[in-house]
């Protein structure tokens, strides 16, 4: 399969302690082991099990995902900084792999 | 009444076929099957050229041979060519229409299991042999089966209305009476037009273009339509 | 039921006397001379080729019917997705106009429409020379829109291929998909709406992912796209998951693919600020009527021609009906489908003001197939009436998630009928 691709919306610029929107998305089949491909193989699980966001070096938030979750999942929450910093998304496969993602925040 | 004309087709099946194994074949099966068929044809006593041609005497006969009929220009090349329909032909017609006889009207994806070909053509061979005492032949569609007033049967079509209304269906079924895919409309005896577009309107027939189609139609409009499609292609 | 428009119930008699009356005014009665009326179509794709054949063949010669088309063999851009996913053969999507003007008398012209003299009503064309007409039934299609996507313009469309008239486009297109790296990323940059064929781009997507899912699959199709939602989505979304999981990414304006900008020397799609390098870029650019629409003066500002429903005239020219994916007609989706049903009201409506026949109340209808996968069709479809505003939607109907594969192999069977149907109506 294609290596996955994630991407994160933040808007152009925040300020200190207003909350603003986080949209994220990384394309993945979330294979939930419980589906037969075309040829009626199980197609074994293959979900990516945990989405966590780090603000400057600081676990920001955290999220464990379930097999119910539907394909290329889309995660949206919302958050405040004090201060400019840098944003690091992670998302952690079944097989062991993790996607990253870095985004600077900039506070007028 | 079908159990009793199946015990009928039964006993004259071997009567028929007394060495050709009658025994194996169910007859019964075959008239179900022929469920498939029975829009288009008929066969029995008095049965009569539909949508497509009747099906008495059938086996020996030439292919595209009934003066009666008005045949797809491809079957009458068939025949021309030397197309008889014997077991083996109708057999492989079955199979794969287009595959026998490219370009006919015959609107019928085949019929793929081998059994029941075989059941298929051992019931129709009841119909053979010029026999009198044949079953009557069921109708192909009945204005009874929609609930139809007999008066829109009686609707008599504005042809060069109709002419213009086909505009719209020949975008998708060829005027040429071909079928790939869509089945061919032109050249029906006008009864069993009206009644399809009916069935389809009133939602019996399912087709979800169909559906809208026809759900658009009035009676009037469907009565032009029948009155341009009994039109084949090649008439003049 | 010829009282569906003001011009339909005219009859061959009433518009020679009003054609006559305006020669006094005009300097142009070269029409009379001939004798017999004349219709100039400019467009040979499905508007144009129809209400040309339709014309020519119920008029029984009482209309004079020139074509005006520069393509001496006509590529159909429906199907010819098929062609890219390896469903079709290209030959198979050819056309000639030769049975046209063999069986029907219609004089086939190959030469581009330049320009519309609507005081003169003629036709000027590239190679000199004019056509005068009484009707002017203009088919262009479309033309893109200059500065749509930033980096991109006509001069980059080797390097970033359209593909979305069909012909060496197409060819090309498919070409470099089948030379991508392994682990390659081909992008679509998806136009904003109005534009041909709503469901043409994600039949295409599916069509390339099928390649690359067989040649390629380490490889990623990339979808930059300025709509929030497009056709058949659900249908789409559904079947990219079964056939294609993981392949696909769709950058909605969500997550800023209605900011992209393309940078074709260095082959790279630049969306919401960040570059991405990718190894095939299919740009599909906004859309607007073809060029000699807006030429003719009948064109808006939204860049397409707004239309007469009940007859397909221009709003501005009555002389003028315009057919297809150039119209500002209302609810119809710009589609080969849509441009056939419209050119047989125009045909009636033409010929109803040229030789009085009988003009019936107007009818149009689509449906638009898609191919997802192999033998998973699926199709949407709609009828729609003429009110004084527009065309407007009466009820439709869309195949649904979860149909099962005989149906969705017979919509896919059905839509090959379909395209041997529609196409012996163009060209036969």
């Amino acid at each position: 399969m294609a290596e996955p691709t994630p991407r994160v919306k933040l808007p152009k610029s925040v300020e200190a302690g207003v909350p603003f929107t986080v949209k994220t998305r990384i394309t993945h089949p979330m294979h939930t082991g419980e589906r037969h491909d075309s040829d009626g193989e199980l197609v074994p699980r293959r979900i990516i099990n945990r989405f966590v966001v780090s603000y400057g070096g600081e676990v920001a938030i955290a999220v464990d995902l379930e097999p119910a979750v539907s394909a290329d999942p889309y995660i949206q929450f919302e958050m405040a900084v004090p201060e400019s910093g840098l944003l690091e998304f992670q998302w952690v496969d079944d097989d062991g792999s993790v996607y990253s993602l870095q985004k600077h925040v900039d506070v007028d | 009444m079908a159990r009793a004309a199946a015990g009928l087709l039964a006993a004259a099946l071997l009567a028929a076929l007394p060495a050709a194994g009658a025994g194996s074949a169910d007859a019964e099966r075959g008239h179900a099957l022929f469920q498939q068929c029975k829009r288009c044809h008929q066969a029995g006593a008095g049965a009569e050229h539909r949508i497509g041609p009747h099906l008495n005497d059938v086996f020996g006969r030439t292919a595209g041979s009934l003066a009666d009929y008005r045949y797809s220009a491809a079957m009458k090349a068939a025949g021309a060519g030397g197309l008889v329909w014997t077991g083996a032909t109708l057999d492989a017609f079955l199979a794969d229409p287009p595959a026998l006889v490219p370009h006919s009207r015959m609107s019928f994806s085949g019929m793929a299991a081998a059994d029941d070909r075989a059941a298929l053509l051992a019931w129709l061979r009841g119909f053979g042999g010029g026999r009198s005492d044949l079953p009557s032949a069921e109708p192909t569609a009945t204005p009874e089966e929609y609930g139809l007033d007999p008066a829109i049967l009686a609707i008599r079509g504005d042809p060069e209305y109709g002419a213009y209304l086909a505009g719209e269906c020949i975008t998708c079924h060829r005027a040429d009476g071909t079928v790939e895919g869509i089945p061919s409309i032109t050249g029906w005896p006008p009864d069993d037009f009206v009644i399809a577009l009916h069935a389809y309107r009133q939602g019996k027939r399912v087709h979800p273009a169909m559906q809208l189609v026809a759900g658009r139609l009035s009676d009037e409009e469907i009565a032009a339509l029948a009155a341009h499609f009994q039109r084949a292609e090649d008439d003049p | 039921m010829n009282k569906s428009n003001g011009k339909g119930g005219l009859s061959r008699r009433g518009f020679l006397a009003s054609a006559a009356a305006a020669t006094t005014a005009l300097s142009a009665p070269a029409v009379l001379a001939e004798g017999r009326p004349r219709v100039v179509v400019v467009g040979g794709g499905a508007g144009g080729a129809t209400a040309a054949r339709y014309i020519a063949k119920d008029s029984d010669d009482a209309v004079d019917v020139t074509l005006v088309e520069p393509s001496r063999a006509y590529y159909t851009c429906f199907f010819s997705n098929l062609y890219i996913g390896g469903f079709r053969e290209w030959a198979s999507l050819g056309h000639s106009y030769g049975a046209l003007a063999a069986n029907h008398g219609i004089n086939v012209v190959h030469d581009w429409a330049v320009s519309v003299d609507r005081d003169k009503r003629s036709v000027g064309l590239a190679g000199g020379g004019s056509l005068a007409y009484d009707r002017l039934v203009l088919s262009p299609g479309i033309d893109f829109r200059d500065g749509s996507v930033p980096g991109w313009d006509l001069s980059q469309q080797n390097r970033m291929p359209h593909a979305y008239k069909a012909g060496s486009q197409t060819q090309l297109l498919r070409a470099q998909i089948e030379a991508m790296p392994q682990g390659g990323t081909y992008c679509m940059v998806a136009p904003p709406n109005p534009f041909r064929c709503p469901p043409g781009p994600y039949e295409r997507i599916s069509m390339v992912a099928h390649v690359l899912k067989q040649s390629n699959p380490t490889a990623k199709i990339l979808i930059a796209d300025p709509k929030e939602k497009f056709s058949k989505q659900g249908l789409f979304e559904d079947g990219w998951q079964r056939h294609y999981p993981g392949m696909i990414e769709r950058v909605g304006p969500d997550f800023g693919g209605g900011n992209v900008e393309v940078r074709p020397e260095a082959m790279e799609v630049v969306i919401d600020g960040e570059a991405t390098k990718v190894d095939v870029c299919n740009v599909i650019p906004a859309q607007q009527a073809g060029r000699i629409a807006a030429l003719a003066g009948i064109t808006d500002e939204s860049g397409w021609a707004p239309i007469v429903p009940h007859t397909m005239e221009s709003r501005a020219d009555a002389n003028i009906h315009v057919l297809g994916d150039a119209a500002l007609q209302g609810d119809m989706p710009k589609s080969g489908f849509s441009a056939n049903s419209q050119a047989k009201v125009c045909a009636m409506a033409v010929r109803g003001a040229l030789t009085g026949s009988t003009v019936f109340p107007p009818r149009f209808s689509n449906t638009c197939w898609s191919l997802i996968g192999t033998d998973d069709g699926v199709k949407v479809g709609a009828s729609y009436e003429a009110t004084d505003e527009k065309i407007a939607k009466i009820d439709g109907f869309i195949s649904q998630t979860g149909e099962s594969a005989e149906l969705r192999k017979a919509t896919y069977e059905e839509s090959l009928g379909w395209y041997a149907a529609i196409t012996g109506d163009l060209f036969g």
